[in-house]
């Protein structure tokens, strides 16, 4: 076979090629052909030239170099890289590509060859998956698909490196290579990009995981898709599109997808309340990213374990887990990942009476928020920063603060942030002796909580219903209440906030004189079994309370006290 | 290095101005379309000015990809001298602590990850915000070394990105709201941005005193029958002068596309 640059000699001078330059009658075919030879990569340098000697025909690497830099052809770059103009590349490689498929393919080729022979370095690894596309679009769109993967992924997040990638891919479809499979995987490339998992079309990717026998691009695909499902609220759909992710990456050995699929599927089943199943899936992604060096992804996983253990109530296992999770978070880069687990303790702390610790926690985490106006992040800040002056017994600053954090929570669109500030503002002005104010907030928000099946949040809410029904004197209601808060949290398997809803029950029980079902003996069961936890739980403010309660249950009922927090 | 091709004598003299200490402007943006000749300028300037001037010319738009503001600050140091900013690297050492090393070579399956000179790996950034907590720390400590470093009365350290399009919109976001502002701000320091429109109106805005000049091709033939000689070419026609007038006008005064058209003129024989 003759020599690629003898073919492109040849070919233009029988075609049309002498029109594909501005200028080009000016050239001869020697001239002209040389130029399209250098223009078939982006950029490149001598070592890379002489890999493809063979293709120069009778002329050196330096000969044809020094005839296109003479020419002023190609523009040299720092580094002595030598690249060709964009306008007149794009041209050139167009018109090849559409008069001489084959050509191109086989320059493609040779250039992906030489690239992957040159020292290795971003910029030619970057090229010669450029050319593979080309080349072979089949095999070499799998290969960009994997190097995208890779390096969106722990430990590297090059999404600048998955632009490029993505944009080359662009290129080599605009150009009309690798058609229809280079369009769907582009698709799923662009999903790796900022905000682009936001705007991903679950539709497209569907159909064209029907078209892709490559197990990645299956793997990756599904995992979009759940990701797309989770996010409008299907959340069985995902939690079925994760399990087959798993299933796709654990039969091609890969831990790292095997990882990411677990880890999205504990999230969906937290979504579920299903936390025995999502403390599993949690403790085995982290195990699959540890094996792969995912160190960030490991300190999310273990982070979600001890939100876990929040939620169930363990609220020394969970602050185990929140300190390990910051001691793996420390040495990355991950900072918004820190600040997120830093808020989360935060709240425990809370819980715990440990408000100076909690707001020293709070104000790193802001202090990383502001700086990037993550308005999220500034929301939840705020919220915990009111939670401790509600604490501290300061409702109307709490309500300031809850009322702010709302405002942030609707900047970012975020509903369940949106409810549970609700809950909050609703409980300050409850405490404030505006509970008239607090009730519609309080239903509205319970309904939302409703709508999106939170049930964590609902039972939380009807709490904030049956104190604020107590405080205006219905008490019938708010017995009510605060039993259907105390089934939802014993529900969800949450004894702490379960044991923190008993106490205003039996409170509200004792005003009532112990309607059925309720009795005295119940009620102190009730309030032994809340004391013993909060002992267990360190939380020594919930433990007094239950002992002031407890001792009120005497066997002639003593007058109602009233609490500072109920929340 | 001199420029070869017809020059833009006012906006040479304008630049040249400019980067000297007895310039008021600051910002300094050169607009034009691709080909009309910026980067030879920039290159001109570079090559003109005092030893005693430090100079970083900053290639924004490589061929290689790749690109990104820890990339572009790395630059601007190893091209005025990374001794000269403790603060910068103490704060890349910070940021590198945890990673992998800057040169090693990770293998992650068959896919070769490394860093080739100044392209940082494994930056454990995890999201976008992350990667912009990073950017900005680095970038405070540039500016405080600036800020810092001591230069020669009369010399000035110029700052020239160029390439300024279809960048990155959060390359993007960071030269127009941190980076350019925060050279301008820095007595010693002149910045240079080249591009096709090199900063937007608002951009301009806020950085305050700054001096825009727009190459729009150089279309006098007495200047391109200078360069027609010093490159010892001739037209192949009875009079030089027209026919250069209707290449110039084809090329729109383009000086890369004449450049390149010129050059496939035949030799002047001797």
């Amino acid at each position: 076979m003759a020599a690629l640059l003898d073919e492109l000699t040849e070919l233009v001078s029988v075609s049309p090629g002498r029109r594909w330059l501005r200028g080009g009658g000016a050239y001869s075919a020697g001239q002209l052909a040389a130029m399209i030879f250098v223009s078939v990569p982006h950029w490149l340098d001598r070592d890379v030239f002489v890999e493809l000697r063979n293709e120069l025909g009778g002329r050196t690497p330096d000969e044809v170099l020094a005839e296109v830099t003479n020419l002023r052809l190609v523009r040299r770059h720092r580094g002595d890289v030598l690249a060709a103009e964009k306008v007149a590349r794009t041209m050139l490689l167009n018109a090849l590509a559409r008069d001489a498929p084959d050509v191109f393919a086989r320059l493609s080729d040779a250039y992906a060859g030489a690239f992957g022979r040159r020292e290795p370095g971003f910029g030619a690894r970057l090229e010669q998956l450029y050319h593979g596309v080309a080349a072979d679009p089949p095999h070499g769109c799998a290969e960009l698909l994997r190097a995208a993967v890779t390096w969106g992924s722990d430990p590297y997040f090059e999404t600048g490196a998955v632009a490029d990638l993505t944009g080359r891919l662009q290129e080599q479809v605009d150009r009309g290579v690798a058609a229809a499979a280079g369009m769907r995987y582009l698709a799923l490339c662009r999903t790796y990009l900022p905000g682009g998992a936001a705007a991903a079309d679950a539709d497209t990717l569907r159909s064209a995981l029907a078209h892709e026998i490559d197990p990645l691009f299956q793997g990756e695909a599904t995992i979009r898709v759940g990701a797309v499902d989770l996010k409008a609220g299907h959340v069985e759909t995902a939690l079925a599109a994760f399990d087959s992710a798993f299933s796709i990456f654990k039969g091609i050995g890969d831990e790292r997808g095997c990882g990411e699929a677990l880890w999205r599927r504990a999230g969906a089943l937290v979504r579920l309340d299903m936390y025995d199943a999502a403390a599993g899936s949690y403790e085995a992604a982290a195990v699959a990213f540890d094996r792969v060096g995912g160190s960030v992804r490991k300190a999310h996983c273990v982070k979600g374990m001890a939100d876990i253990e929040l939620y169930r109530g363990r609220l020394g296992e969970a602050a185990g887990g929140f300190e390990r999770a910051l001691a793996f978070f420390a040495p990355t880069n991950a900072r918004m990942g820190e600040a997120s687990t830093r808020v989360a303790y935060a709240n425990l702390k809370i819980l715990r009476g440990r408000l100076d610790e909690a707001l020293s926690d709070i104000k790193s985490a802001l202090a990383v928020y502001e700086a990037v106006d993550e308005e999220l992040g500034i929301g939840n800040c705020l919220q915990a920063t009111g939670k401790i002056e509600f604490e501290r017994g300061d409702f109307s600053r709490a309500l300031d603060m809850f009322t702010e954090a709302r405002s942030m929570f609707e900047a970012a669109r975020r509903r369940s942030s949106i409810i549970n500030a609700s809950f909050l503002q609703g409980a300050s002005l409850t405490q404030l002796g505006r509970p008239d104010a607090a009730l519609p907030l309080i239903e509205e928000a319970l309904q939302g909580a409703t709508d999106i099946g939170d049930r964590g949040a609902r039972a939380w809410g009807l709490r904030q219903l049956g104190l604020a029904m107590e405080k205006v004197g219905a008490l019938g209601e708010a017995l009510t209440a605060l039993a259907d808060s105390a089934r939802g949290f014993d529900e969800l398997g949450d004894p702490v906030e379960g044991s923190i809803t008993g106490l205003a029950l039996v409170r509200v029980a004792r005003s009532l004189g112990f309607p059925d079902p309720f009795d005295t003996e119940d009620a102190k069961s009730r309030v032994n079994t809340a004391s013993r936890l909060f002992e267990e739980a360190d939380m020594p403010r919930y433990l007094w309370q239950a002992k002031e309660l407890a001792g009120t249950l005497a066997p002639r009922p003593a007058n109602p006290i009233g609490f500072a927090f109920d929340g | 290095m001199g420029l070869n091709v017809a020059d833009y004598h006012a906006d040479r003299a304008a630049l040249d101005a400019f980067a000297r200490a007895s310039c008021a402007n600051r910002a300094f943006f050169l607009d034009g379309s691709p080909g009309m000749g910026k980067s030879y300028i920039l290159e001109w300037l570079c090559g003109v000015l005092p030893a005693a001037h430090r100079v970083a010319l900053v290639e924004l738009d490589r061929p290689q990809g790749g690109q990104s503001p820890q990339l572009i600050l790395c630059e601007i140091t190893d091209q005025v001298g990374r001794d000269r900013f403790p603060r910068f690297l103490q704060v890349e050492h910070r940021e590198a602590e945890g990673r992998r090393s800057r040169n090693a070579v990770a293998i992650v399956r068959d896919v070769h990850i490394e860093g080739d000179g100044n392209f940082v790996t494994a930056s454990t950034a995890e999201t976008p915000r992350d990667k912009e907590l990073v950017t900005r720390d680095l970038t405070n400590a540039l500016l405080d070394d600036l800020r810092q470093m001591s230069v020669p009365a009369g010399h000035t350290v110029v700052v020239a990105l160029d390439g300024y399009h279809d960048l990155d919109e959060a390359i993007h976001r960071w030269l127009v709201a941190v980076l350019v502002p925060g050279l301008a701000r820095v007595d010693h320091v002149r910045v240079i941005v080249s591009g096709r429109t090199a900063l937007q109106p608002n951009a301009k805005r806020r950085i305050g005193t700054t001096h825009t000049s727009t190459l729009g091709g150089v279309t006098e033939v007495e200047e391109w029958e200078r360069v027609l000689d010093a490159e010892g070419r001739f037209a192949p026609a009875e009079h030089t002068g027209s026919y250069l007038k209707a290449m110039i006008d084809y090329f729109e005064g383009a000086p890369n596309d004449i450049m390149r058209w010129m050059m496939s003129l035949p030799r002047k024989e001797g």
